[in-house]
């Protein structure tokens, strides 16, 4: 494995041993600011998709005696926690 | 959750502006009061009036605690390397005895505590106390309506801030202390601040500032959202825009600074923390060498760009902690010359102007980073140019005196002494605007004088004017005028003397990051005398303090009551509520009549008319509407 490393001016090519390297890859955010920016962005969907499947599963167990007494005021509910 | 379901006797929270399909039945307030419990009455309340308190406190608490870093840290500029006297011990004890050996202060104790001290001051204290404190309480009263637009979101933004504010501080009790990078955390320093040996992955003191920002930054979103829509909403009917008191003016231009530059920080405190946790290299450059090692990122960011997106907000946040203060002090204007404010609609396109030009100044924080000839002529000019709606601002405020007959109370004080605070924060600026002069006095503590003569002696005189202002509203008994006068005239004096002296040390060149001046204080020496003048300013201030901590808790149970809902003879609507204002606030639907300052108007009985009176009332004096 090999780093361009400029020090002061001057290029210096490092070399780390095999040994030394408990892991490498070409697909994690560490390896390029596209896969980071992509990372990011996916994990951040990922943390919104996840925050949206509690809401609805709340209202979908949860919720569900509220439907059978006021079923409009659910759906009210429902629509405000889709805008946010 | 069917016990919230009646909690307001509206299920969509006690709005007119949401949910129209929903049966209202918000007009009379206590036709439906259920009892609630008292951790939903005072903790988890949704009541505007209970989440301003809680922001006004829990924001007071952190000033004081954000003072008190300062003040430590002013002994270690009086007198370095000194063990600091009295709580030196309860230092060691609980930063360790690396960072605050024999009750000395370290440096990276001194960095972290000015990290934090700027931090907390601005996003946790200022901000919180003026824009959501006052904001959440006054404006919905202010509006003649019954609640903010959204109630639950309200409550869902204090407990974010909240959070926010418990993380900070736990970044002073982890391993290595709070973050050390400055209140602006420029990377690269910031992504590789607090890591290696000796510190935790997550629980380190650079880390935990960026999650506590994320909260914190998701509470000022959420609340801003609130203030839009509840002053675009839920205005009483006949308060049209221009009759709307100033400071719900100065409330919604705040609230769009923050909505619209509050996002790109959040964004970057979110790349910041990617940077830190999963070694992605936003604002990492090429080659970064650290400690003779080659970093283990790979690079290719920019720092610049933090520098952008942070001064984004940063910039934008100066005039979100000075409007409220501005809008306070115009309320307090009129109230107490007895006289219309001085030309009202100058007074609000000023406020909309500085609004709208505050977002396009940000780089002249930058002036130093090479961003090119034409970029900082830009920000130069339109630096320079908000100038122009600031000062016509002030011109509005000192009109606004001429003629009147001024009522010298506490409020007023402290409103008067706002003028000059901002007059000095203002014109100090102007060398810091210009690029050429900027370049001498950049990181020197003239820009530090200059910076806190708005932020804490304008800022705070708002709030101090806005505290003793409205206190009757809230509790129902004033705040004792003796000891007033006591803290306004300690605070003003002590103020200054704080950051007078700032400014000249600035201009013979002392850095604003000296720990101990070392050999950079060689030059200085003719200056450094002043530390000690701050210094003791700084405590002397302190004490000024505890008059007012102890007037603040013997008015809210001792105090002087009021002997009527409209105390100071105001007309603005948060006056025509009983005292304290009840659940729904209004006791009956208002509407309102005419102007925000109807003072002193040829021909009436009295010297004020108040918006919600169709026709001038017979009675002399209202009385407590609980009477």
């Amino acid at each position: 494995m090999v780093f361009l490393c400029p020090v002061a001016g001057e290029e210096k090519v490092l070399e780390i041993p095999k040994r030394d390297i408990q892991w490498w890859s070409n697909f994690t955010p560490r390896y390029s600011i596209y896969l980071a920016t992509y990372f990011t962005m996916t994990g951040l969907h990922g943390l919104h998709i996840l925050e949206g499947s509690l809401v609805l599963g709340f209202f979908w167990r949860l919720g569900a005696k509220l439907y059978r007494t006021n079923a409009e005021h659910l759906a009210n509910r429902m629509d405000l926690s889709g805008r946010f | 959750m069917p016990q919230e379901k009646n909690e307001h006797g509206n299920p969509m929270g006690g709005s007119q502006g949401v949910g129209s399909t929903v049966t209202t039945r918000e007009s009379g307030h206590h036709e439906h009061q259920i009892e609630l419990s008292w951790w939903r009455r005072y903790v988890f309340s949704t009541d505007h009036k209970v989440i301003g308190i809680q922001y006004m406190i829990t924001a007071l608490f952190v000033t004081l605690f954000a003072f008190g870093l300062m003040v430590v840290m002013r002994w270690q500029l009086s007198y370095p390397g000194k063990p600091v006297p009295v709580i030196g011990p309860l230092l060691t004890a609980v930063f360790g005895a690396n960072m605050a050996p024999g009750g000395v202060m370290t440096p990276n104790l001194y960095n972290s505590f000015g990290a934090m001290h700027g931090t907390m001051m601005i996003f946790m204290a200022v901000v919180p106390a003026l824009f959501a404190g006052f904001g959440n309480f006054i404006v919905p009263l202010q509006l003649g309506a019954p609640d903010m637009a959204f109630p639950r979101l309200n409550m869902a933004s204090f407990w974010s801030f909240f959070v926010g504010v418990v993380i900070m501080l736990v970044g002073f009790l982890v391993p290595g202390g709070a973050a050390k990078s400055g209140w602006t955390s420029y990377p690269p320093l910031a992504d590789i601040a607090d890591t290696g040996m000796g510190f935790e992955p997550i629980l380190n003191g650079q880390t935990l500032w960026l999650i506590g920002m994320v909260f914190n930054i998701t509470g000022s979103l959420l609340g801003s959202i609130n203030i839009i829509a509840t002053i675009i909403q839920l205005r009483a009917p006949g308060l049209g825009w221009m009759r709307l008191p100033v400071f719900v003016w100065a409330e919604l231009v705040t609230a769009f600074l923050l909505l619209l530059a509050f996002p790109p920080l959040e964004s970057a405190a979110i790349m910041q923390l990617m940077d830190r946790l999963f070694g992605t290299s936003f604002f990492s450059p090429d080659g970064l060498v650290v400690g003779g090692r080659p970093w283990p990122a790979s690079g290719g960011g920019s720092a610049l760009l933090w520098q952008h997106l942070f001064w984004f907000l940063g910039h934008p946040e100066v005039y979100v902690t000075i409007l409220p203060s501005m809008g306070i002090v115009g309320e307090v204007f009129a109230n107490n010359t007895r006289k219309p404010l001085w030309s009202y609609k100058t007074f609000v396109y000023s406020m909309l102007a500085i609004g709208f030009i505050s977002l396009l100044v940000w780089a002249h924080h930058m002036y130093m980073t090479g961003m090119g000839q034409s970029v900082s002529i830009f920000f130069q000019v339109f630096t320079i140019m908000i100038s122009i709606p600031s000062i016509i601002l002030g011109t509005v405020l000192l009109l606004s005196l001429w003629g009147g007959s001024i009522r010298f109370s506490v409020p007023m004080l402290f409103a008067l002494a706002w003028l000059p605070m901002f007059g000095i924060g203002g014109l100090t600026g102007l060398p810091l605007g210009y690029t050429a002069s900027d370049m001498v006095l950049h990181d020197t503590y003239y820009v530090i004088g200059h910076f806190h003569y708005m932020m804490a002696p304008a800022a705070l005189m708002g709030l101090f004017a806005g505290m003793y202002y409205w206190f009757p509203k809230a509790t129902g008994r004033m705040l004792n005028e003796f000891w007033g006068k006591v803290h306004f005239w300690m605070t003003i004096i002590f103020f200054n003397g704080i950051f007078f002296p700032m400014l000249i040390q600035g201009y013979t060149g002392v850095h604003r990051r000296w720990f101990d001046g070392g050999a950079g204080w060689q030059m200085a020496q003719p200056v450094l005398w002043l530390n000690h003048v701050m210094s003791i300013s700084a405590w002397i201030l302190a004490i000024g303090q505890i008059p007012f901590i102890i007037n603040f808790f013997w008015s809210i149970w001792r105090g002087k009551k009021v002997e009527s809902d409209n105390p100071w003879q105001a007309t603005t609507l948060e006056w025509a509520t009983p005292t304290p204002p009840g659940h729904g606030n209004f006791l009956h639907p208002v509407e309102v009549y005419r102007d925000a300052y109807e003072y002193s108007v040829p021909g009436a009985s009295r010297d004020f008319l108040p918006q919600w009176e169709r026709e001038e009332s017979r009675v002399a004096e209202p009385k407590l509407s609980s009477a």
